[in-house]
Order: C-alpha cells, then structure tokens, then sequence
C-alpha cells in the first residue's frame, strides 16, 4: 500500500568523527549512549562526556525502551487540603538514543503502537514524542544469546521501521540512513563530519548482512512455536515440565524490550498527601491475576508460564499487535537461572514428538549409575 | 492528549447500607463540565480511588439517564473496598472511566429479556434494568430471578419490592438458606427456572453473579434451548488500569477491561483459558 | 536514570545489582552481568528489592517511649535517653543482662562496632548475630575457609553432587541455579531429604530420609555398601551441598562433623551455604552465644530484627525487659515495644561491606538519600560506642572499616544451654524446616515489598497422604498447627513430595517437633 519506502539520505561518517557529532548532541538534549559500567557491564546510558562513548558495545541488559517506560515513574501526587489537587508528573525531557539496536526500536515501534492504542498513554507519548532513536545494525551478533533473525527482529532495520538515524558499522566507518526529519535535522548540524555515501559503501554493507544468518547461534525460530501455540498444540505435561523450573523472578518480562505490564500502587502515610506510582509488573507472578475475593483464576504456574508464551507467540496476538512478541534479543536467555527461556523453550517445541537430547534444559533424568 | 490515569473528582453524596458488608453511594462530579458531560451504558464499570490506598473497578449500578450522579454498589472485600466503606457522604471519591464495553441494549429490544443475578451480581443488572424500566414498551417480556445468600443478604430491598409491585416484569426471588422472617422460596437461582416459562429464540438472559452460579445458570439455560449467542455475562477478573494497558485482566487475545466485561457465551467458550 | 552497583540485602547468595535512581528516587533494579554471582540474573527477592524503599512507612525520626506511647524526639534526645536507660539496667543487674542481637544483614562494619559496644561498652557477652545461627560453634572452620570451602563456579567443575538439603530455589537460588545446570550437563546428583523436590527428581539418587546427618555418618564409615557408597567411590571431584539452620544446632554440628571426615578422600569439597546476606560476615565476628538464655536479659538493643514477630516466647521476653531499644527502617512488631527506637537507613542507603557465603567481600554502594533523619547502622553504632565510652571509633566509614582490619573482637563464647525437651503432646510428627516461600513472610524487608506480600498470600503446609488419612484429615482443609514457639492456623496440601510421617511447615516458628490438628 502506497510507494516503497526509502530513507530520505544515505551518507558515511568515518569512525573518528563520530565522537565530535556525538559531542554537539550532547549540545541538543541528554544523550544516551553506550558506556561502560561496573564489572565490565555495557550500559545505554547517560553520557556526561564524549569520552564515556563506548561504540564496540555489545547491549544493555536493561532494554533502551525502559526510559520510555521506566521500571516506576509517579502518575500524579495528591494533596488532601481545602481541596483535593491532583497534580501529574511528566517527563519532557529531551533524549537522543544512540547506538539503540535493531531489536531494541523493533521493541519501541511495538510498543508506541501499544500504548497508543484505544487509550492513549500520555506519560509513554510525552516520553517517545521527545525521544530521537540513532540506531545501529548489527552484521555480526553482538551476544551468543542473540536471535533476533529467527523473529523478524532484526539484524537491520528498512525505511519505516522505527529508528530516526540508522547506523551500519563498516570498515573504520559508519553507513548512515536518514529515516526522519528529525534525524535529518541531527546530520545538518555537522554536514562536514557527513559525506554521501557511494555504491561501494552501500555494497560493502550488503555484503556485510548477506550471510548474516549463519553468523547466528541459536537457531530458535518463531514459526513453529507460533502455531504449536496459536493450534494449543503443546501438551499440558511440556507446560508443566518447563514452569516446575520457573521461580517467578520476573526477570524475563522485566527484561524484554517488548514487555509492557504494570501495576499501579499508592503511597501515602496518612491519606492526606502521597502519590500513584506505577511500577513495572510480570504475569509469571503467582498473584498477577488474584482478585481481591482471594480467587486466582490462573493460580498455576503452568497456567502462568503458558500466558506469557500464548501472549508473545500467538496468531490471535501476533494480529491485534502487528507482529509476534519476540525479537530476539536474547536478554531473557541471560536472564533466566533456570533455563526455560523464550529459545529454551522454542527449541522445546521443536523437539516434541521426538527423544530429547542430552544437554538442553528439557533433558531427561541422567542416566543411572550401574 | 487526556490523560487517562488521573481520576475525575467527586463527593459522595449519599451512603446506603445494602447488607451487613454492602454499601451502594450516590456520587456526584464536582466539576460541572464534567457532571454535565459524563454518560454511561449499562455494564460498564469505573475505577473507584481513595486516593492514598488504591483503586478498585466497580460496575455502574444506576440508569444512565439520571443526570445527577449515578451510583455504585460495593462489598467490601480488599483494601480499597475496605478503605472506602470507611468513607462519609462528602469524601472525595476519584473514578476513572466508563470502561468496558456494556450490555448488548439496543440489540435487546424487541426481545423478551430474562435476568438471573445472585448475590453481589445484581448491582450491574440494576443499571440495566432501571434503563430497561424506563423505555419499556421498546422490550418484551421482562423476567428477573433473584437469588441471595441468606434474607440478609439481599441487595436493593427497596428496589425488589418496587419491582414486584409493577405489573409490567415478573420477578422471583429465592434465597440458600432461609430464615423466620422469610417466606419466600428457598432454594439456589436456577430452581426458579422451572417456574418461568420463556421462548429462547426471541429472549436474550443476562446473568451476573458468583462464578459458580454462573457456571450452573449457563448450563440449565442451553439445556432450556438458549443459543449460546444469547446468553450475556460479565467475565470478573482483577483491573487495574481498565484501559487495556496493564495487562492483569488479559485473557486470551481479550482485554477483560475493554473487550468485556460483557461477553456472550459464545465468546466465553473461545477463551483459551477458563473464566 | 542513574545506576549504583551495589549488592542485594537478601539471602548469601551475594548476587550484584544496580539500584536504578531517577529524581533521586529508587525506581528499579536491575542485575549486574559481568558480577561472578548474578551473571545478569536475580530472584524475586532480588528484582524487588527496591520496593521497600519508599514506602510512607519509613521511619524518618527516632522515637521514645513517654507516657506509654512512642513520641518523636531528635537524635541527641534519643541517644541520651538510650544511654540512661542501658546505664540503668547495667547498674542494677549487670552488663550481662543487656542483650545486643544484630541482623543477618548488619553489614562488616556494624557487627565489629556492635560487637566492640557489646564488650566494651555494655560488659556484656550476650551477643547474637543472625538470629538464624544462634549458634556458630558447632560450624567448623575447615568447611568454611581454605580451598576445601567450594565456590559457586566450582559446581559446574564437579562430577558427584552430594546435596543434602531441599528448597534450593527459594533461598540460594543462585546455586540452585548451578546445580540445576550442572545436571542438565549430565553431573550426577544424590539427593538427601525428605523432601521430594525439582532438584530431587532429577537426581540420580534420592533417599528421602528425615536425617541426613545419619548417612553422612554411614558413608564416612566403610560399610554399609550401596548405590550412594558406589557413586561415592567412583567419583573423582565430589561436591557436598548443604544450607546451615536446615537442621536443629546438634543434629547439624553431627552433620558437619561427617562433612569434615568426607575430606578425607583428596578431592572432596564442601559447600556451606549461610542463610541471610552477612551471615558469612557474622561467622567471622562470632557473634553468636547460646541464644544468650533470653530470660535473663533485662535489656536489648536490637538492630534491625524483629524478634517478637518470630513466636510467642521471644513476643514474651520482649514485652518483659526493663528497657528495649529498636534500629530499624519500619515500626516493627517489636519496635512498638521499644522504649527508644531509631531510624536506620536501607542496604540502598549506606556504605558497608556485606560477606556472601563464599567469603567474597563486596562493597555496598549509597543509591539514595535515607528518608528524614533515617541513618546508616554503621553511623549509629559509631555514636552509640562513643557515647559508652568508646573513644577511638572512628566518625567515618574509611576510619571504621580501617580499624575492623586492624582491630580483633575478642568475644567470650558462654557455655551453651540445653534445650529443654519439648512437652509430649508435640512429639507427634518430625517437623521439616519449610524451606518454601511463606516462610518468609516475616522478614522486615519482605513484609513491605508489595510483590512479595501479592505472592504469598495462602498460608499452607503439607502432608502425605497417608498421614491426612492418619490423622482424619481433608486436603485443604484448615488446621491448627502448635509448637514450642506458638500457633497458627494453614491450609493443608496433600502431597507426595513429603514422605509418611513428616510434616513441612515454616521453620522460623518453630524449634522443635510439632502438633498438627484439625482447625476448631
């Protein structure tokens, strides 16, 4: 429906002059970039000099969307006096995303669509709406955990898909897609670090992303889960074995990009004053869904381990939010003690019906000692 | 952009006791603009706040034409309910909504309506009937079967009274377990069943009650021949945000706070997991 | 959005966050992925550490007690008053009736300050620490320290896991986590509980015995051959597991004493894992002293535990001490005894170093300001040893925490007491330490994080069928269930994971065998 897409420029920015365009950003808004952290951990986080840029980064285990969507943010405080105020909190704030990957702004796209949808979430919108997202594709996996082709994830986004400047690191520089004006807006600030790109740059990338595929390790793709899931194709008893292993840390939904669920709790010592603050939430959790009567309509943890996967893989889901809930990032799969990730378990899927083999998280009891 | 987590202010104007742990408030906005413009459909809901210890979605329980205010019905059963029994007339209340789809109204008329509430399922049900009661030459046969606990724990006493006392509907009501100031039948809901007598193919029954009663009432009326597009209930599930966000009330593909609370049995029969 | 690393104030695992910080508010956590413990991962406890934090319930100022009820007052005010008060009872019925109890999360710096208040101070040697290892003597060095004391990573390195013990996921989940992967790899497992658990059905033996100390013994001695013996044997880097406070202080120091024969064969390693997250810290200061026979005391200073919460006896001896003093974050069950109570900062809120059952040393890192007056328990245990006459503590944390590894706490271990024998009518069924979920309730951080409370709602204990058909009971019925420390009220669950005879329920009520009945 309507022309292909295309994005608006395509120029080249050599490696060493990245750090002096990064610099004038850091002039227009808070800008949040790779960096390193404590024990050797990546971060996307606040940079506070050029210095702290650390573009060979592989990801930050907490997903970019999450200053989006913080982990708790207050909705409003109130203030019990000769009347009742209500005073909201919004985030305003400026922020360019740099260096956010592939997955990551399939995971924000996805969740802009949610939070827009039916009743628009203003706190979200105030956020995205003063977010520019400079991303960068990924020709080799950054992580072992990473599976981002197995779910239409990535490894590099088209015209379209989210990302206002999309960064493809080649040798000793970068390709650099325009896809916005804002991102247009970002490049003009700086048109000397900035040069076309030519036909061998844009084969240098093709080739680059042309074997991609196979540079991936895991092998856990989507398609089958989908419909073992969508058809209620798996037995109750693979559900059982997989969530007997989940401990309910959460960690899982906190992690991925795609995750939206909240809860919402109030704070206040007297009544007179306090404030609504919502903070993030997991249906792994065994009260997720009690009611205040005590009932719990999904009070086993194979019902619970089942929703997470009917909600990411499903095809009536996968409908009504555009595309599957999964792209790979592998974060769950760093997240997860016990072994019963979103690959884990597609790769579990994929072995119903036949003997499991030794060595996945499914295997079967060690054989005896004589 | 409005935003949809922060509540509308009202008053509670008036508390009335319903039962030994049920309250029904009359709440008015006090904001005119929105007090003029506010409207709902029977079967809705709202998020009721007291503000400092939470929210809790409740069901409207008046017609929509009052104009001034509308009311809600609430057993106190968690923190909020809790919280907001201690609650006097003049308090602040916040509400949040109208959320949720509501009662297939429009789509009714011409049919004969048969209403089967137990207990705490019957506030939902008053907002329809009151709406009914006032176009009701635009229905049918009006049948409403009402089943409590125990004497005491029947809700709108007044209101069952008035309702009896019209010409126009027939209502029976039973209750589990009697006592000596009961002299009516005795029994659970659906044995009034055997005492009406309707035509499913032109009447549509709405039922709202304790799951279990749910549950037996859906069975005895596709036994009566009900299609299963006829019958309407409301699925209860904790909301939290009611605006399809939060995801506690996710079932399915189905978000209970938008795609229902009312859904046929048809609908409920999909569900990929149990109501 | 600001991140602190810092270490999380849960259990021994000693796992490696970051406490999230936006406007200087705690808005998450998240875990550290290059740290050696976390590996980027954390348990519900972990994940919602934070959620304590905030809440109004905080305490932001020192309260005393004035006219029988608790009343604001400044520092200065309290800390007099808290002086004068231990003073008092010091005079009249000697240092020793003034009891100093420390947490199991009391950081390195606050357990050598206590201790040195304790003994120099107050005079006095009734010190806990840890209330979940009332005793520490019996626990033998060799197991803890040296290069026979395994680290997590050396799980994965060995080829015969000796796990005696059940629970695992809820309280060392990080090594629940190794063990469970380690199998997956194909290491064989014995299990040896009662319990017939996750880790337990995957092994290649369980024995599901009600004491384990019982074959530690038998295997050190040469007979009786057998599966176990076998494995044993062949195996060439053996790894024994087990949880401390799993078992009652003799039976557990029988049980170690086996582990400490096991070492004879070369390559065999230990892995004791302490309960709370400075357990190991508090090992090393020795704080323990025969549960100080608490009808002795006449005064407590107790820092961040809730012993009246714990069971009736402690609610007793609380409620009869002359003067009761209370450090904590919230109003506690036993801070509304208390004739002074402090605020204290939160594990978010203070520096310190916190011991994980391995022995690595890590650093707590201050995320955000404590609320109001709140301060941090190395802070207050400074200003209360000078006000006792302590001169040379230092005023900052670099200055303590010098003189912690220079200085050495002697502290006099009292001869143990014996525990009284339990009534008859208790002796009715061996009571296993529940090792699951609920049993946490009690703990001050759990109590107030929202999650933790939505989580564990149902009260619940379990029995094999035979024995609820024994004992003319119905699964999900509610019982009353009695023991030395009180009573309380559950749902019964049926199930096989229990063997005949034994009934699980939550280990912190409870010192001894239990009672179990229909609910009236």
């Amino acid at each position: 429906m309507g022309e292909q897409m295309a994005f608006r420029s395509i120029q080249v920015i050599q490696e060493d002059a990245v750090p002096p365009w990064v610099a004038t950003l850091m002039r227009e808004a808070l800008v949040i970039g790779p960096r390193g952290g404590g024990n050797g951990d990546f971060q996307l986080a606040p940079l506070t000099s050029v210095e702290d840029l650390h573009l060979d980064y592989t990801h930050d285990l907490l997903p970019p969307m999450r200053y989006l969507l913080p982990p708790s943010e207050v909705l409003f405080r109130f203030h019990n006096g000769d009347s009742l105020a209500l005073i909201p909190e919004y985030d305003e704030r400026r922020r360019i995303l740099f260096g956010v990957r592939s997955c990551d702004v399939k995971g924000i796209r996805y969740q802009g669509q949610f939070f827009h949808r039916d009743f628009p979430d203003i706190y979200f919108s105030k956020r995205a709406a003063n977010a520019i997202l400079i991303s960068l594709a990924c020709p080799t996996p950054p992580l072992p955990t990473c599976f981002c082709v197995c779910c239409d994830g990535g490894p590099v986004l088209k015209p379209g898909e989210g990302s206002d400047i999309q960064l493809t690191p080649l040798e000793g520089r970068y390709l650099v897609e325009v896809d916005s004006e804002a991102g247009e807006r970002l490049v003009a600030k700086t048109p000397e670090l900035f040069r076309e790109a030519t036909p061998a740059d844009l084969a240098e990338r093709n080739e680059a992303l042309a074997e991609v595929d196979q540079k991936f390790s895991t092998s856990a793709y989507l398609a089958r889960g989908i419909a073992k899931v969508t058809t209620d194709a798996v037995p109750a008893e693979i559900w059982e074995e997989l969530a007997e292993r989940c401990i309910g840390c959460g960690g899982c939904s906190y992690l991925c990009p795609l995750c939206t669920c909240f809860t919402i709790v109030d704070r206040s010592r007297d009544g007179t004053a306090g404030e609504r603050v919502r903070r993030w939430d997991h249906c792994q959790s065994a009260g997720f869904t009690r009611e205040a009567s005590g009932h719990n309509p999904r009070a086993q943890k194979r019902e619970q381990f089942k929703r997470r996967f009917f909600h990411k893989l499903s095809y009536q889901c996968l409908q009504r939010e555009g595309r599957p809930g999964c792209v790979g990032c592998g974060r769950c799969v760093t997240a997860c003690m016990m072994g019963i990730d979103m690959a884990a378990v597609l790769l579990r899927f994929r072995e119903l019906g036949r003997k499991p083999k030794w060595g996945p998280p499914w295997a079967a009891k060690p054989k005896t000692s004589p | 952009m409005e935003n949809v987590y922060l509540p509308h202010l009202t008053k509670i104007a008036e508390v009335r006791r319903e039962t030994v742990d049920t309250l029904t408030y009359l709440l008015r906005f006090t904001q005119p603009g929105v007090a003029r413009s506010f409207t709902f459909k029977p079967g809705q809901f709202v998020e009721v706040s007291v503000f400092g210890v939470g929210e809790a979605p409740i069901g409207f329980a008046s017609a929509p034409s009052n104009g001034d205010g509308f009311e809600i019905t609430v057993r106190a059963l968690g923190s909020v309910t809790r919280a907001l029994h201690r609650l006097r007339p003049g308090d602040w209340v916040g509400i949040r909504g109208p959320y949720g789809n509501s009662f297939p109204y429009e789509t009714a008329k011409g049919q004969d309506i048969l209403m089967i509430g137990g207990g705490i399922g019957l506030p939902p049900l008053r907002s329809l009937i009151e709406a009914i009661l006032q176009e009701r030459e635009a229905f049918g046969a009006i049948t409403i079967l009402y089943g409590a606990r125990t004497p005491q724990d029947r809700v709108y006493k007044g209101e069952l009274d008035r309702w009896k006392s019209r010409g126009d509907l027939l209502l029976l009501e039973t209750v589990d377990v009697g006592d000596e100031t009961w002299a009516g039948s005795v029994g659970v809901v659906t044995t009034l069943l055997a005492r009406i007598s309707v035509d499913p193919s032109r009447t549509i029954a709405f039922t709202c009650g304790p799951p279990i009663m749910i549950k037996f009432v859906i069975q005895d009326l596709l036994k009566l021949g009900f299609a299963e597009d006829r019958i309407v209930s409301t699925l209860e599930r904790y909301m939290k945000c009611g605006v399809g966000k939060c995801g506690h009330c996710a079932i399915g593909s189905k978000y209970v706070c938008v795609d229902g609370p009312v859904f046929t049995y048809k609908q409920l029969k999909d569900l990929p997991e149990p109501p | 959005m600001q991140r602190i690393l810092t270490v999380c104030p849960h259990c021994s695992c000693g796992c490696g966050l970051y406490v999230l910080v936006e406007r200087g508010e705690a808005v998450g956590v998240m875990p550290s992925v290059g740290h050696p413990i976390s590996q980027g991962r954390l348990c519900m406890k972990g994940w919602t550490s934070f959620q304590h934090l905030h809440r109004a319930e905080r305490l932001d100022s020192p309260y005393i007690r004035q006219n029988g009820t608790l009343k604001r007052a400044g520092w200065e005010e309290a800390l007099t008053h808290l002086v004068e008060g231990l003073g008092a009872v010091r005079s009249k019925d000697g240092g020793q009736a003034i009891g100093v109890w420390a947490s199991g999360r009391s950081t390195d710096e606050e357990l050598f300050l206590l201790s040195r208040l304790a003994s120099q101070g107050l005079g006095t040697t009734a010190v806990r620490f840890d209330r979940s290892l009332q005793s520490l003597d019996h626990i033998p060095a060799s197991l803890v320290e040296g290069f026979r004391a395994a680290k997590f990573d050396e799980v994965q390195a060995a080829d015969l896991l000796l796990i005696f013990g059940h629970g695992f996921p809820e309280h060392h989940p990080q090594v629940a986590s190794r063990i469970l992967k380690a199998m997956d790899e194909g290491t064989s497992a014995v299990v040896i509980s009662p319990y017939r658990d996750l880790l337990a059905e995957r092994a290649v033996l369980h024995l599901r015995v009600s004491s384990p100390e019982e074959v530690a013994l038998a295997l050190t001695e040469e007979e009786p051959p057998g599966h176990l013996r076998a494995l044993w044997d062949e195996a060439k880097w053996p790894l024994v597991i087990y949880p401390l406070k799993s078992l009652p202080p003799d039976r557990e120091a029988r049980l170690l004493r086996a582990f400490e024969s096991l070492l004879a064969k070369a390559s065999a390693k230990v892995l004791l894992l302490f309960p709370r997250a400075n357990s190991r810290g508090a090992f090393r200061w020795k704080g323990g002293g025969a549960a100080s026979e608490p009808s002795g005391l006449k005064a407590l200073l107790v820092v961040e535990e809730d012993p009246a919460a714990w069971n009736g006896n402690f609610r007793e001896l609380v409620r009869g001490l002359d003067f009761l003093v209370v450090q904590d974050l919230f109003l506690t069950e036993t801070a509304e005894l208390a004739h002074v109570v402090l605020p204290a900062a939160s594990f978010a809120e203070k520096g310190g170093t916190l011991t994980n059952t391995e022995g690595r040393q890590q650093t707590l890192r201050p995320a955000i300001l404590p609320p109001g007056d709140a301060r941090p328990g190395w802070a207050i245990a400074a200003e209360m040893a000078r006000r006792l006459g302590l001169a040379d503590v230092g005023s900052t944390l670099e200055e303590i925490q010098q003189g912690l590894s220079s200085g050495q706490v002697q502290a006099v271990l009292p001869a143990e007491t014996a525990c009284e024998s339990p009534p008859e009518r208790f002796a009715t069924l061996e009571h296993v330490p529940n090792r699951l979920g609920w049993m946490w309730l009690k703990d001050t951080i759990l109590r107030h994080t929202d999650d933790w409370q939505r989580e564990h709602q149902d009260r619940w204990v379990e029995l094999h069928p035979e024995d609820v058909k024994t004992l003319g009971l119905r699964p999900g019925c509610m019982v009353q269930v009695a023991g030395e420390g009180g009573e309380f009220q559950a749902t019964l669950r049926i199930s096989e994971r229990v063997g005949p005879g034994v009934l699980v329920t939550p280990h912190h009520l409870f010192e001894g065998p239990v009672h179990i009945e229909r609910a009236k």
